[in-house]
């Protein structure tokens, strides 16, 4: 069997990154991010789960953490595995999410592409 | 033809190995030493480790002159292509990379059509053989349409292959992509790697220049502007440059397809057994139906010297849509019946993702800006057929007009769309414009690729079963099991339809 992996995350373990020091992914308004309504497709299709859902049960919004929710941190950005392909870009139906590549030189660096 | 008269600079195609020297002198000129170096050591070397330079050891690109012809955005196919092209023109051409080195950031499904690099850039094909930067001469293309248990396959294999004029050659390309900037740098054009480009400089409506993040030491970050006569853009498939410039609208969600790519090493011999391919030689295998679960999409297998790359994707609307993580369906391929033992104990060595513009004819922006010309896949061209060959064209057609606009000593929008009409005068641009109905047709009929390869896979399977029954009777169970599925009628109406756009 060749190794499998349920975990997009932990996949990218396999990766040579150099992380830059600051993160070029944000969320414009990290407390929109918890409007009903909103699938976050981001949580979802990321391919390197770099958006990671902080608040609670994403099916209940009323269990949501309060105190989250008022620092308005909902969504973490792990954006030292991004692969840098962009999907969020289009993903968000809000467009609330700001993506550019990392600073020159940074960011995940393929051997094998 | 205007394009006769440009400056008559006849090069001697040279061995790569004698220019390494030239290209670390040139690099320690440009301040990117270290990372030129590094890339000439990384082509040199037939599979280079992960050797990640230290970005500490940059040093700002002080020695790079403020002013040149050309400003390339992006050492891509595209963009070292153009790089190439022009600087063999003799012009000054910069081009700069956002990755440590080029390649670094590009992903592939990895063939190298050489018959196309043979139009492009016939000078490289000889040294494509010679410094052998492929992996694999494929001898063997198949397509499977796959359901859940059974394949039915198409394929086409012979020695043939392997012999002048090849056809495709699989690659990796963080070895083919600093390779051909390479090959850019030793016909005189300057890289700059490692520097991302933040937006284009105007004057008024004409691009005058690049503004580019700039490392200054310590931890600080500035800018610096560099200038030129045009800037040609070939920054990828997220248009980030040229849309801030205002150059390209960013597209939909339905038009951008999302591929993630899994690689495993697995010995060579073994490849060679598993896949029925001679030494040296590899395998293609396109993959349709199964693989993008009920959206429309595609994947494909292929074999390098001593890994094999698996790859599947579908539009990002169509996952978010169905909350799919495209890995789920590249684990899911992992796992099919067909494909497990092709892949048996290998290793997972890398995890890759990347955007493919699915927009086709209806989504290439206009070409040609005052002072810029957009190619590769910001213009839309790379497509999941062709490959990056549009984006090599592209390229192409762009230097034949960025030359003829130095002669004329004008870079108006008006002189470079030059670059668009000779772009379509080209099989590229004829062959999307055939296509043009066909991702409509396939965005309005999200169901045909997972619908008829059901149907397709469960026919041949009932055909093939052999049971004591007549031949008459042996139709009518294939038909009913194409029933099974789907309506007739549906088969009917969705293959007018498809006739139509076809037609």
């Amino acid at each position: 069997m060749a190794e499998m992996w349920p975990d997009p995350a932990a996949k990218t373990s396999r990766d040579v990154f150099n992380p830059a020091p600051a993160s070029e992914v944000w969320l414009k308004d990290p407390a929109a991010c918890g409007a009903p309504g909103c699938g976050r497709p981001c949580l979802v299709v990321c391919p390197a789960g770099v958006f990671e859902w902080l608040g609670g049960p994403v099916d209940a919004e009323e269990v949501r953490s309060p105190a989250l929710a008022q620092a308005g941190k909902l969504i973490a950005v792990r954006y030292d595995r991004c692969l840098e392909c962009g999907a969020c870009l289009y993903l968000c139906p809000r467009e609330n999410v700001h993506f550019n590549y990392p600073a020159g030189g940074y960011g995940v660096y393929y051997v094998h592409g | 033809m205007v394009l006769r008269r440009r400056k008559a600079k006849t090069r001697r195609p040279r061995p790569w190995r004698k220019t390494a020297g030239r290209l670390v002198l040139r690099a320690a000129r440009t301040g990117a030493g270290a990372l030129l170096a590094c890339l000439a050591e990384r082509t040199r070397a037939r599979r280079p480790e992960p050797a990640l330079p230290k970005v500490e050891d940059r040093k700002s690109p002080t020695a790079i002159p403020n002013r040149h012809d050309v400003i390339v955005v992006g050492a891509g196919p595209a963009g070292s292509t153009a790089a190439y092209l022009m600087a063999r023109q003799g012009l000054d051409v910069l081009f700069i990379e956002r990755g440590p080195v080029p390649g670094s950031k590009n992903v592939g499904g990895a063939s190298i059509a050489v018959q196309i690099w043979q139009e492009v850039v016939p000078e490289l094909v000889p040294a494509l053989f010679e410094e052998h930067v492929y992996e694999r001469i494929l001898t063997r293309q198949e397509y499977w349409v796959m359901a859940d248990d059974y394949v039915l396959s198409v394929g086409v294999r012979g020695p043939g292959y392997a012999r002048p004029p090849y056809n495709r050659l699989s690659a990796i390309k963080s070895h083919i992509d600093p390779w051909l900037a390479g090959k850019a740098v030793a016909a005189g054009a300057t890289l700059l790697s490692g520097y991302r480009v933040d937006e284009v400089i105007k004057d008024g409506e004409q691009a005058v220049g690049v503004r580019v993040d700039h490392d200054v030491g310590g931890d600080g970050r500035g800018t610096r502007e560099l200038l030129a006569e045009v800037i040609v853009i070939a920054e990828g498939v997220n248009p980030i440059v040229s849309h801030k410039a205002g150059f390209v609208s960013m597209p939909g969600a339905e038009v951008q397809s999302l591929y993630v790519k899994e690689t495993l090493a697995l010995p060579a011999e073994e490849l060679e057994r598993r896949f029925g391919t001679g030494k040296d030689e590899g395998a293609v295998i396109g993959i349709y139906g199964y693989p993008t679960a009920g959206l429309n999409g595609t994947g494909s297998i292929y074999t390098n010297v001593a890994s094999v790359g698996i790859n599947v994707g579908t539009s990002v609307a169509g996952l978010a849509r169905v909350g799919l993580n495209p890995n789920e369906l590249l684990e899911r391929v992992k796992a099919h019946p067909s494909i497990r033992p092709l892949i048996e104990e290998g290793k997972t060595i890398e995890y890759s993702a990347h955007l493919i513009p699915d927009a086709g004819y209806n989504g290439v922006p206009k070409l040609a800006h005052p002072g810029a010309v957009i190619i590769g896949d910001t213009a839309s061209l790379v497509n999941g057929t062709l490959g990056i060959v549009p984006a090599m064209v592209s390229a192409k057609a762009a230097t034949q007009a960025v030359v003829h606009a130095k002669m004329k000593g004008d870079f108006s929008e008006q002189t470079l769309r030059l670059y668009p009409r000779l772009l379509r005068q080209t099989f590229v641009w004829r062959d999307l414009r055939l296509n043009r109905y066909a991702e409509d047709y396939l965005r309005s009929h999200p169901h045909v690729f997972d619908t008829y390869a059901r149907v397709v896979t469960q026919a041949a399977h009932e055909a093939s079963m052999v049971y004591p029954d007549t031949s008459r009777q042996r139709r009518r169970r294939v038909l009913s099991a194409v029933r099974k599925i789907v309506p007739l009628t549906k088969v009917a109406r969705d293959a007018v339809q498809a006739a139509w756009v076809e037609f």
